[in-house]
């Protein structure tokens, strides 16, 4: 087994594309090494990109918002700017593990491992935050729901990796929020999660709306005849039953130790409005 | 002399707390010596059958591999049952790692490797392949449950259920109000952050010092001598720190073995520690199966009480603990049976685990005396109050002390139990709903043999020695307190020195008796230094002191003083000059008064009172609020007292709650055998708890008035979790732990 720290992007695409054997990129490394400690992967070749400056700011430009690759959870929590414009994805980046793990983990990684039950995602997903990928052919950006195909597996090409999670400058009125349901309060994996991002217009009205799930599905799903409900709502009780209703609906989960696919389905419609009704707050006070 | 207390009952630091914080503090792994090989152990993956043929071709090819043990190769050890039993070995046949091609258990040794470095080790652990011949695994205690049979040989005489008295079968037939019901407990498995682990060095002719993770560095040292034939002199175990072991390390565990039968063939020093998978294989709480039976007149008086409890076991041993006898003795009753069984499963044998049986059987218990107050519609504090027992009536003896209805009074005070709402689901809090439960706990006071030598330093410095050992409970702590008591210094100048088994005979530390027992012998040692200082002095010319009896004198500020008046004395100093004498050493041998002993009976007792809000759309549980009010005798350290009702709080919250050994049946393999999938509570589940210690004054239970609390802290809490849940939701969920799915499912009770 190769360990490699590589000091550029360029460098680190260019070890991934023309490895022999099985790759691994490391950034926080807390799914890589449990994985590899459990003896369920053993990588040929693994590829530090920690040591790449570009991959570990944040930035914020005209746009708005660029997380490097390797920036860890817990620095997405210590800024201030994202944090007032995107706090849903703060919140579900910040759910993962416990505070030593988040010290580590970043939200490309999560992203990347393609559990179901990922915190981070389904607040991205909501968000319509996209993923800045560089491979051996050039670069691309593309909407992060598409990259987790199922448990574990991503589109990503051979030799591509994810430079940044690219998230829109916040408009007015808008606002986001992340929930998960787990039987211990922390150090669990959700059982199901649900994610909301709205604008609203002038009036308190939903403009725009994008409501995600996580653990319901293969991959996190969102959910669009769900957000149709929410927008032309002030979220109200009688929209937030319908949301509830599309929600448990539109879940294919799973039977397992931690939930039966009744009780998920019923959990998703019930977290859906909660988190609702917290981004719809949000909203109205920006 | 101790009724001072300047430094005893104070909320003293631990004193082996910098040496922790700073990493200083050696734990059995953390020990290193030159040359050393490491050792790492195969897992069987079947829970009954043989070993047909293991391949370790692979493995020994693998660079670094020194050699690896199977049952066909392992060292001769002892060939008696009885040279492999430890102090507080079970009835039946104590596992012998790699004995021969029996499989008992899922998890059970089948190889051993060692090689010049961990990871080679451990990856030579991963290449050998075991052929089986799988039969087909029993552990499922429900299903067995009727082919339970009680113990042919007791373990302790106090496990054995007591006679019955008066008729409870008619009692309970008789009655007008009564309760019933079968509670089911699953196995619940240690995991006290360090790791079993045991670093041997292999010394000169023969020597070994050991450095093992264990409750009774003696009970090691004498089980290995006795299975390898050494000599006990040339053995020394240490076991200077323990992270955390609730029971689970008084028993020496196959590392120790594994680890000095390697040291001894390859003439090398070892080390082997385990994973903390291995951890759930070893010394577990047994799943338990019980019928409690209940009847009280319309004042809620008890008119009967039955109970029976099945507890697992394993095919070679018959673990026993104190299930289900709390039953006949909490509150008074004339009309009681008790009865108590063992069934036999493919799985390893349990072992105690902090307050083992009283968790179980309490739980129990105090639910259904929560069934009973809904029954006759008393309030369920109010039906304990009522059924108030001084008297042990399963052994007819006297109480030492029972400051119970202080607990009561206290708790329910500082609880506000006053304004709960007797009807479940009839409080709440915005979207909660808010349950109110309480429960009573019990355990006994136990005090064992002891010794312990205490040496006073002309210039003052005390030294403390036994080999007791401090499982993270505040030892260390306490007895340096106890000797600076007696000398009136500072704690600072006072050394102790414990676990290393060639100190001062102690037994292991565990049912809570190490402060009374080690605590007693380090007063008695202590007093039995002034009393020797008091005859040097009295052997100086025209002393102070020479008609001073021992009873009349006191050490204060560095002086040898009359009780009565400080002013008449003599320095310590100088009467230590004046005997030509650096220091002065006494030992003292302490035990349970055996005349005492005929005639009472000591326990401690709690009450303990938890707050549940639910959300019901997802019928998730937080335990918000708990009060636990003791009752233990005298508090030796008020913060390191706290500190083991507080984890003992949290073990409950977590039994009542999230933990369970979850067992594949089919395979009878242990599924969640990691942390992340044996859920114990995370901080953030765990909110205020209040710890009340109720005055209370015991000569009796120990000679230093104490009563032990590593155990009591744990007893009672999920059946005042379980109380509230009902409270909360109306539903009654008797199988622990009460998962969200339970909740969801069950009917709430109109």
């Amino acid at each position: 087994m190769r360990y490699i720290r590589p000091s550029s992007l360029e460098d680190a695409v260019g070890l991934l594309a023309n490895a022999s054997g099985k790759a691994a990129i490391l950034a926080g490394g807390s799914d890589l090494l449990v994985r590899m400690k459990g003896g369920f992967i053993e990588p040929d070749v693994i590829i530090d990109i920690k040591a790449i400056d570009a991959l570990g700011r944040i930035i914020e430009n005209d746009d708005g918002f660029v997380i490097g690759a390797a920036v860890p959870c817990a620095v997405l929590g210590e800024n201030t700017a994202l944090r007032n414009a995107w706090p849903g994805v703060v919140e579900g980046a910040r759910l993962i593990g416990s505070k030593q793990v988040q010290g580590r983990c970043t939200i490309v990684g999560n992203l990347c491992n393609a559990s179901p039950a990922a915190d981070s995602v389904p607040a991205l997903v909501a968000a319509g935050a996209r993923a800045l990928v560089r491979g051996p052919a050039g670069s691309r950006t593309i909407a992060v729901e598409t990259i987790p195909v199922g448990p574990g597996k991503t589109s990503l090409a051979p030799g591509e990796i994810i430079e940044a999670i690219l998230l829109d400058k916040r408009q007015r009125h808008s606002g986001d929020a992340y929930q998960r349901f787990t039987p211990r309060t922390e150090m669990d994996i959700a059982v199901v999660s649900a994610a909301v991002n709205l604008t609203l217009n002038d009036q308190g009205v939903v403009e725009k709306a994008r409501v995600a799930l996580g653990a319901a599905a293969p991959t996190v799903l969102l959910v669009e005849e769900a957000a149709d409900i929410l927008v032309g709502s002030r979220v109200d009780d009688g929209a937030l039953e319908r949301l509830a209703e599309a929600c448990s609906a539109a879940c294919r989960p799973i039977d397992d130790k931690r939930g039966t696919v009744e009780f998920r389905k019923k959990v998703a419609g019930v977290l859906a409005k909660r988190v609702a009704l917290t981004a719809y707050q949000r909203a109205g006070q920006k | 002399m101790l009724d001072r207390s300047k430094i005893v009952g104070s909320p003293v630091s631990r004193i082996d707390g910098p040496l922790k914080v700073t990493g200083a503090a050696k734990y059995a792994a953390e020990h290193f010596e030159p040359g050393m090989l490491f050792g790492h152990v195969a897992l069987a993956t079947i829970a009954a059958g043989r070993i047909l043929a293991i391949d370790t071709r692979a493995a020994e090819r693998l660079q670094g591999v020194v050699k690896i043990y199977t049952h066909e190769n392992r060292p001769k050890a002892a060939y008696r049952d009885s040279k492999w039993k430890d102090a507080v070995a079970l009835p039946g046949h104590p596992f012998r790692p790699l004995e021969n091609d029996r499989v008992l258990f899922d998890g059970q040794p089948v190889a051993f490797v060692v090689a010049e470095t961990p990871e080679a080790a451990r990856d030579a652990a991963g290449l050998i392949h075991v052929h089986y011949a799988a039969e087909t695994p029993n552990t499922h205690i429900v299903a067995e449950q009727h082919n339970s049979y009680e113990p042919p040989v007791a373990r302790m005489k106090q496990f054995l259920p007591p006679p019955p008295r008066g008729d409870a079968e008619a009692a309970f037939a008789a009655a007008p109000h009564k309760v019933s019901a079968d509670y089911v407990l699953p196995g619940e498995h240690h995991n006290p952050m360090e790791l079993f682990a045991a670093t041997v060095r292999f010394e000169d002719e023969g020597r070994l010092t050991i450095q093992d993770k264990t409750q009774g560095s003696q009970n090691s040292r004498d089980y290995v001598c006795g299975v390898f034939g050494l000599d006990p002199d040339k053995v020394i175990v240490k076991n200077d720190f323990v992270g955390g072991a609730f029971g689970q390390a008084l028993r020496p565990k196959h590392h120790l073995f594994l680890a000095v039968m390697a040291s001894l063939d390859l003439s090398r020093s070892m080390k082997v520690e385990m994973t903390r998978r291995e951890m759930f294989y070893l010394s577990w709480r047994p799943s338990c199966v019980q019928t409690v039976s209940l009847a009280a007149d319309d004042e809620g008086y008890l008119q009967a009480v039955l109970h029976h409890a099945v507890h697992t076991t394993s095919r070679h041993e018959d673990y026993q603990e104190n299930v289900a006898n709390w039953s006949g003795l909490a509150y008074k009753c004339d009309n009681v049976k008790i009865s108590y069984e063992l069934v036999k499963l493919d799985l390893a044998t349990p072992g105690d685990m902090r307050a083992p049986g009283a968790a179980s059987g309490v739980a129990a218990l105090e639910t259904a005396m929560d069934e009973l107050a809904c029954e006759v519609g008393i309030d369920p504090l109010e039906l304990r109050v009522r059924n108030f027992v001084h008297r042990d009536q399963n052994q007819d003896k006297a109480i030492t002390s029972k400051a119970l209805h202080a607990c009561y009074r206290e708790g329910a005070e500082r609880f506000g139990w006053v304004a709960r709402s007797p009807t479940p689901r009839s409080m709440r809090d915005g979207n909660d709903l808010v349950g109110w439960g309480m429960a009573g706990g019990i355990w006994e006071a136990m005090m064992s043999k002891g010794e312990a030598k205490v040496r006073l330093s002309a210039d003052g410095h005390v030294t403390v020695s036994a080999a007791a050992s401090d499982i993270g409970t505040g030892t260390y702590t306490i007895l340096g307190q106890l000797a600076a008591e007696v000398f009136d210094c500072p704690i600072d100048a006072v050394t102790v020195d414990i676990g290393r088994s060639n100190l001062p005979k102690t037994g292991v530390e565990g049912g809570s008796w190490t402060a009374a027992t080690t605590g007693s012998a380090v007063q008695a040692a202590a007093k039995a230094v002034v009393k020797t200082l008091l005859g040097h002095a009295q052997s100086m010319e025209n002393s102070p002191l020479a008609e001073a009896s021992e009873e009349q004198v006191e050490i204060s500020e560095g002086r040898l003083v009359l009780e009565a008046n400080h002013q008449v004395g003599t320095a310590i100093a100088d009467i230590m000059a004046a005997a030509g004498l650096d220091a002065v050493e006494e030992q003292a041998k302490v035990g349970p008064d055996i005349l005492s002993m005929r005639r009472y009976a000591a326990y401690s007792h709690s009450a303990v009172f938890v707050e549940v809000k639910i959300d019901e759309e997802l019928g998730v549980v937080r335990v918000t609020r708990v009060v636990s009010a003791v009752a233990a005798g005298r508090i030796l350290n008020a913060k390191t007292a706290r500190s083991q009702i507080l984890g003992g709080v949290v073990m409950g919250i977590g039994m009542a709650l999230h933990e369970e050994g979850l067992i594949d049946h089919r395979t009878g393999r242990i599924m969640n055998h990691n942390l992340a999938e044996y859920h114990v509570p995370a901080h953030a589940d765990i909110h205020d708890i209040d710890v009340i210690f109720v005055e209370e004054q015991d000569q009796r239970a120990s000679p230093i008035g104490v009563k032990g609390l590593g155990e009591i802290g744990i007893v009672g809490v999920a059946a005042a979790v379980s109380n509230a849940i009902f409270h909360a939701t109306g539903k009654r969920i008797r199988n622990l732990p009460i998962t969200i799915d339970k909740i969801l499912e069950s009917e709430a009770v109109q």
